[in-house]
């Protein structure tokens, strides 16, 4: 397999933390697959996520990206390469949702130069990609939250990068925009766009990871095929309740708590 | 920028024109356009090319100067403090400014000279600015901008503090001088002094105008701005430093003008939107326009008595305010 990321015994140490928010992990993540990040509260989750987009220090260890260090990256080829979904993103004044997706050229453009002919079809794409561009001229901040969140996703895929990578893309969405948003990046990776995504939903994880990381209290517990990694008895200890495996039709478990 | 920005920026451009015009023809003597003209060229009477030269045009090129910058460094405070209640003295430069000025002109007695004020105010506010920055940096590795508002609110106090006790001090003339400053004013405008303005405001805004794009993602979020290829550090303290030094000039060249820096972005941001690129020389333009027509009210409305500035521009702009707030919220 070809790698996206390269995590190489990294700890990340929070100012003033006891212990690391990231112990010591080392982590290959597959280019061209669908990687999801899992872990109770706390585990590490969004700092490793952090990590690897080079926005916190390491304590210790080194990440490749892309086959490069990642502090060789400089930002703009960054965001050329990988486009982000954060968590919990607020518009401070009001924007259409076009305006929003065309910020994804920004790392193309740079400070100066003009949205070109290849700009404009990037922007359109990434609009009908993610189904937003019947809401072109609305502001952001009148959408709902899956709409909102798709109008997101469509800036990183502006970007037009090789990896895609979100921070709990569907915590605040309903089941249709949570099933809709997944899709999406379900058909992202079939296309060959490297994605990664942190969830609390097991579920989600084990009917739409090709692997899934398995963190807790920063360490990794295991890495691998959703099947393999997601045992019963793994989660009951991970996340200290037990649950069932239900196998459906896919073959891929759902993952439910036990009353 | 929007294809109807460029039309737009050159509609405003002709607005602050007029702006401009009426400034310099309206006053003690009142002049039609062709006086104006004779003036400038160096023909007509003597008394007349004086008014306009040495005192109207010096006098409305630092009104719009200082209208620009204040208005220019409103809509940057904004976008990185991500507030748009956010305005150029945020960061405690008008504290700094006006104690800088008031010691001189308490202190310094006989010997207080607009320049020697002016250059006082300008150290006050830099100082302040210097001060308010160390404190946010040494409270993190990041420049957080929740800490740098705090830090901005003590160090205005503290100046406000130092304000107090010189004026506790200070003779009747001094104190009357003193809060004549404070009150703001354009009536000792002087080439040199606009120049300095000019010196000021023209690099500052090619610079900010260079991170129109990087505030535009600025504003969404620092996370969200650095995954669009935004060097945020470097960012802020470039946009911070900028938009602070054209506070300072403003102060240092009339005093302390409030509203401006506050009401000129907020509604450039509601009539057009969130994009620095063109929301920075909107702002300079209209800036620029909305001190131009207040300074002309304050010299004009109860002539030969001079209305303080700052007054004008908030006796002018909270009602502007209000009506904006309340179109907003309907």
């Amino acid at each position: 397999m070809t790698v996206a990321w390269l995590c190489d015994s990294v700890t990340v140490r929070y100012p003033g933390g006891r212990a690391p928010a990231v112990d010591n992990v080392s982590l290959a993540i597959a280019e061209g697959a669908c990687t999801i990040i899992l872990g109770p509260n706390g585990s590490g989750k969004s700092t490793l996520l952090r990590a690897l987009l080079g926005r916190v220090p390491l304590a210790s260890g080194a990440i490749t990206c892309l086959g490069a260090p990642l502090a060789s990256w400089q930002r703009p080829a960054l965001a050329r390469a990988v486009g982000v979904v954060p968590q919990g993103e607020h518009e401070t004044f009001p924007l259409t949702t076009r305006a929003l997706v065309a910020m994804g050229r920004y790392p193309h453009l740079g400070p100066w130069r003009r949205e070109g002919a290849e700009d404009l079809a990037a922007i359109d794409n990434a609009m009908a990609r993610c189904d937003v561009t019947q809401f072109a001229e609305r502001m952001v901040d009148t959408l709902s939250g899956g709409e909102g969140q798709r109008a997101r996703i469509a800036r990183a895929l502006a970007q037009e990068p090789r990896a895609l990578v979100l921070d709990e893309p569907t915590a605040s969405l309903d089941l249709k925009h949570e099933m809709e948003v997944l899709a999406l990046l379900r058909s992202l990776a079939a296309s060959g766009t490297t994605i990664v995504l942190v969830t609390h939903n097991l579920s989600v994880a084990a009917q739409y990871a090709d692997r899934v990381v398995l963190l807790d209290h920063g360490s990794l517990v295991a890495e691998g095929p959703p099947a393999v990694v997601l045992s019963p008895s793994r989660v009951r200890e991970v996340f200290g309740w037990p649950v069932e495996l239900i196998h459906g039709e896919t073959g891929a478990p759902y993952i439910v708590p036990v009353r | 920028m929007t294809r109807r920005g460029a039309p737009l920026l050159v509609l405003l451009t002709l607005v602050m024109l007029a702006a401009f015009a009426l400034s310099i023809r309206v006053g003690s003597v009142t002049l039609d356009l062709r006086a104006v003209l004779t003036a400038l060229t160096g023909h007509g009477d003597a008394a007349t090319a004086a008014i306009v030269r040495d005192l109207r045009l010096p006098r409305a090129t630092a009104a719009a100067l200082v209208g620009a910058a204040l208005a220019v460094s409103g809509v940057t405070f904004q976008a990185l403090l991500r507030n748009a209640l956010a305005e150029p003295y945020v960061l405690g430069v008008s504290g700094g400014a006006a104690l800088g000025a008031v010691a001189a002109i308490v202190l310094g007695g006989l010997t207080a000279s607009p320049t020697s004020i002016s250059a006082a105010a300008f150290a006050g506010a830099a100082a302040s600015i210097a001060l308010v920055l160390r404190v946010a940096a040494g409270v993190g590795p990041t420049l957080d901008t929740r800490v740098l508002l705090l830090a901005g609110v003590v160090v205005g106090a503290f100046a406000n503090a130092g304000i107090f006790l010189i004026l506790s001090i200070a003779d009747v003339a001094a104190f009357r001088s003193a809060t004549g400053w404070m009150m703001g004013s354009l009536s000792g405008s002087t080439w040199a002094g606009a120049g300095t303005l000019a010196a000021y405001l023209v690099p500052t805004l090619v610079v900010l105008l260079a991170l129109a794009r990087p505030l535009n993602a600025l504003a969404i979020g620092e996370d969200t701005a650095a995954y669009l290829g935004v060097s945020v550090e470097r960012t802020k303290w470039l946009a911070f430093g900028a938009a602070s030094l054209l506070a300072a000039a403003a102060v240092a060249a009339a005093g302390i003008i409030g509203f401006v820096g506050l009401i000129v972005p907020h509604a450039a941001r509601l009539a057009w939107g969130s994009d620095h690129r063109f929301l920075l020389p909107a702002s300079a333009l209209l800036g620029a326009t909305f001190v131009l027509v207040t300074d002309t009210a304050a010299r004009t409305v109860v002539a030969p008595t001079e209305l303080p500035l700052g007054a004008v521009t908030a006796i002018v702009g909270v009602p502007l305010f209000v009506a904006l707030l309340r179109r907003r919220r309907s």
